[in-house]
């Protein structure tokens, strides 16, 4: 077996070409301890070959976590055992492109050299003669064009000569110069002044060879006028530059989460395929339910209220992780989103963020799952990690109903679009807060710094697009999937069981001889009842708004059907019967009742998914007024739930981002603390306004 | 004077890089090495950071890593 680590620049088509080589198979796992994608895969035209992708960089200075990966693996010091190195540079900067190189003969590793965008090269009118380079660095080096797969039997063809020659490449002279001067270095002035020197060296060398081989085209001497140039007059104009940004977002936003896409009045395509999905889901619930009917009523409920629900949960969110991350590859891809980050930093540097973090803190409001998921491209391993983290504070479609059910409720006679805003304005400012916090106390090592290459505007590849975005959601299936099922099923036993449940008692009181119990006897009620109390400060420290917050974390609109639930004496057949029939008609229709018909078997459930979720009664649930009595107390719960942690769809999300328990436990801690707080200062300071 | 004082349109050739560790170093590491020469190219929409092309790419940097670069 030949093992390949594949290096090269970000933005070199290092990823193309590792889709080329590799085709579908892969595998994405991740580096220790740090979130950094590692990709392997077997070499489709060559199985013995397999390829080891490593995170792109532009040297191996131990700089960053990509970095560090980078230089370890191909010293062979993180017993990855690599063979050879297939060194990918991008022919239109290949001056840049040649320092990793250089870095990389240095270890005396053997190597190939794929020679990338040959054709813009062409189109260039550039000449570079490949033969005397690869004489001057004594490295095979195959031209190519990886996003047209040109070339690519030459390059596996020179990995399988080099790895059975194991040739390295020439020593050259400024190697061991390198070396002494590093060596010899011994303050930090003259490591400083090292450093300087080497790099020099370095560049000098290359200027030489690039001199002696590469005849520059005049659309590569000319500043300003190419292709790229002309799209970036407008796509980062002083004037046009923010609201081209604006308008690109929204787009994206309404193509995924939106209900009346682009004014159409249909849905969008994210919610679309979401919509045929859930249909297609439920059509096999029923399937599943049916064939187990005669079943024991516990194990029909464990299967149906527990792994089938998780297991929906994971499906649901499946069709918006795709269609968003289609488009976030698209204009990562199209190198638009270097532009993204180079327009906002002004902006969110202030408060200890990436222009970039922008993206995933607005999919937030959709919903918090393929948000989280889009901060891995994020350029920095700070700011994936606070972005993950801040953008479970935003306040999700899933979110809303519980405020729309307060506002009419406790706020029925204030300003409602006001109300909306506030909330909103809590997401952003707790945001900001918590990530200029996270910046000063844990990350505060990591100096900040915009040193970022603009790459040229290229239109994507489909394929390349589309194994982005299979990669997330299968992503999402494997990593995200197990934490979704395992919570959910944990939350439904515990509202469904209790001791009863297991000494026969509840066996027998229950007609059906069913052995669980109604939610307000519990597990779940017992544990509310115990945990209650630490909400008492914030205003709402009673057992049933306690197991609110906890079904919550199932999904968000679970609080409210779990409210409505829990004060059932406010939900009686004859309260849905007097306040259903003062309607007419056609209100019934738009409710959802079939034909305008009122129908008291569906009564319940379009009372709760659709009048408490839209806020539509405003005397609801009036025993809730004796668990949350102020006004302060239930802004204080909104917020908690607002802020607390997310959805375990988002936890699982937010597992597969930071990688390790540990990071995801900080992360759910930062959460809960800061609802904590929050919701404390809106209930004392409410409480004295 | 440094790059941070060329406006658009102008160019320079660098003479010495200063500033942090790090941040030195990776400046040095994109090729902004004594003698190169450096075009800026704009100003991003909020007045912050620049864009420049070096060694036929573009590279953006914040004004205060542009105050870094000496030009000669």
């Amino acid at each position: 077996m030949i093992k390949v680590a594949l290096a090269g620049n970000p933005n070199c088509g290092k990823t193309t070409l590792f889709n080329d080589l590799t085709g579908s198979k892969q595998h994405v796992g991740n580096w220790p301890g740090v979130t950094v994608d590692k990709k392997e895969g077997t070499c489709k035209k060559n199985k013995e070959i397999k390829i080891l992708d490593l995170p792109g960089t532009y040297s191996l200075s131990p700089y960053s976590a990509e970095e560090i990966v980078a230089g370890e693996t191909i010293t062979n010091k993180n017993g990855e055992n690599i063979d050879v190195v297939l060194n990918i540079i991008d022919g239109t900067s290949i001056e840049r492109n040649l320092y990793l190189t250089l870095q990389i003969m240095e270890t005396g590793i053997p190597m190939v050299i794929a020679l990338n965008m040959m054709d813009e090269v062409e189109a260039q009118g550039t000449k570079i003669d490949v033969d005397k380079i690869s004489e001057e660095l004594g490295v095979t080096i195959v031209p190519m064009v990886a996003r047209s797969g040109k070339g690519l039997a030459e390059v596996v063809k020179a990995i399988e000569e080099v790895a059975a020659s194991k040739s390295t490449p020439k020593n050259l002279p400024i190697f061991g110069e390198i070396k002494n001067i590093e060596l010899n270095a011994k303050s930090d002035e003259e490591k400083e002044e090292a450093e300087i020197s080497v790099a020099d060296i370095r560049y000098k060398t290359i200027d030489d060879i690039v001199s002696k081989t590469v005849k520059k085209g005049k659309a590569a001497t000319e500043v300003k006028n190419t292709k790229s140039d002309k799209i970036d007059k407008i796509l980062t104009n002083r004037f046009l530059g923010i609201p081209i940004f604006l308008v690109i977002m929204f787009a994206m936003y309404a193509c995924t989460f939106s209900e009346n896409f682009l004014w159409l009045g249909i849905n969008s395509p994210g919610m679309w395929l979401a919509g045929v999905v859930e249909s297609a889901w439920e059509w096999v619930v029923e399937g599943i339910a049916g064939l187990i009917e005669g079943a024991s009523p516990w194990i029909y409920a464990l299967v149906v209220d527990g792994i089938l629900a998780g297991i929906g949960a994971v499906l649901g969110f499946m069709p918006l992780v795709l269609v968003l991350y289609l488009l976030m590859s698209f204009l990562e891809d199209s190198g638009y989103m270097a532009r993204v980050a180079f327009i906002l930093d002004r902006l969110f540097r202030k408060f200890g963020l990436s222009g970039r973090s922008f993206i995933p803190l607005l999919m937030g409001i959709g919903c918090g799952v393929p948000a989280i998921m889009a901060t891995r491209t994020l350029e920095k391993e700070k700011d994936r990690k606070i972005t993950a983290i801040i953008t479970a504070f935003m306040p999700c479609g899933a979110k809303l109903p519980i405020f729309a059910m307060f506002f009419s409720t406790m706020f029925a006679d204030d300003n409602q679009t006001l109300l909306n805003y506030s909330i909103y304005l809590v997401s952003i400012v707790v945001a900001i807060v918590v990530s200029l916090i996270l910046n000063k106390l844990v990350y505060k090592s990591e100096a900040s710094n915009f040193i970022m290459e603009l790459p040229q505007y290229r239109v994507p590849t489909a394929k390349s697009v589309l194994i982005h975005g299979w990669e997330k959601v299968k992503g999402l299936g494997k990593k995200a999937g197990t934490v979704i099922l395992f919570s959910t099923i944990l939350i439904w036993f515990l509202s469904s069981f209790n001791l009863d449940s297991f000494n026969g008692k509840n066996k027998e009181a229950n007609e059906d001889g069913c052995i669980m119990c109604e939610m307000d006897d519990s597990f779940l009620a017992s544990a509310g009842e115990v945990i209650a109390p630490i909400f008492k400060p914030l205003g709402f420290g009673e057992w049933r708004p306690t197991v609110g917050v906890i079904t919550g974390w199932i999904a968000k609109e679970n609080v409210v059907v779990t409210f409505a639930q829990l004060y059932e004496e406010d939900v009686t057949q004859e309260y849905l019967d007097e306040y259903f029939g003062a309607m007419d008609g056609s209100e019934l229709e738009e409710l959802g009742f079939e034909g305008g018909e009122y129908d008291p078997e569906a009564a319940y459930d379009i009372y709760v998914e659709g009048t408490l979720f839209e806020g539509g009664d405003e005397n609801a649930l009036p025993t809730m007024k004796d668990d949350i009595k102020t006004k302060a107390a239930a802004y204080a719960y909104m917020v908690f739930n607002l802020l607390c942690m997310p959805c375990f769809a988002a936890v699982g999300a937010l597992k597969r981002e930071l990688k390790t328990w540990k990071a995801t436990g900080f992360a759910v801690g930062v959460q809960m603390l800061t609802a904590y707080v929050v919701a404390l200062l809106v209930n004392v300071i409410g409480g004295l306004l | 004077m440094t790059l941070r004082d060329l406006k658009p349109g102008q160019s320079g050739v660098v003479a010495s890089v200063k500033g942090e560790g790090n941040i030195r170093r990776r400046v040095l590491d994109m090729g902004v090495t004594p003698g190169t020469k450096i075009d800026v190219i704009k100003v991003a929409p909020l007045g912050d950071p620049v864009e420049i092309v070096l060694r036929g790419y573009n590279l953006s940097l914040r004004k205060e890593e542009a105050e870094a670069i000496e030009l000669r």
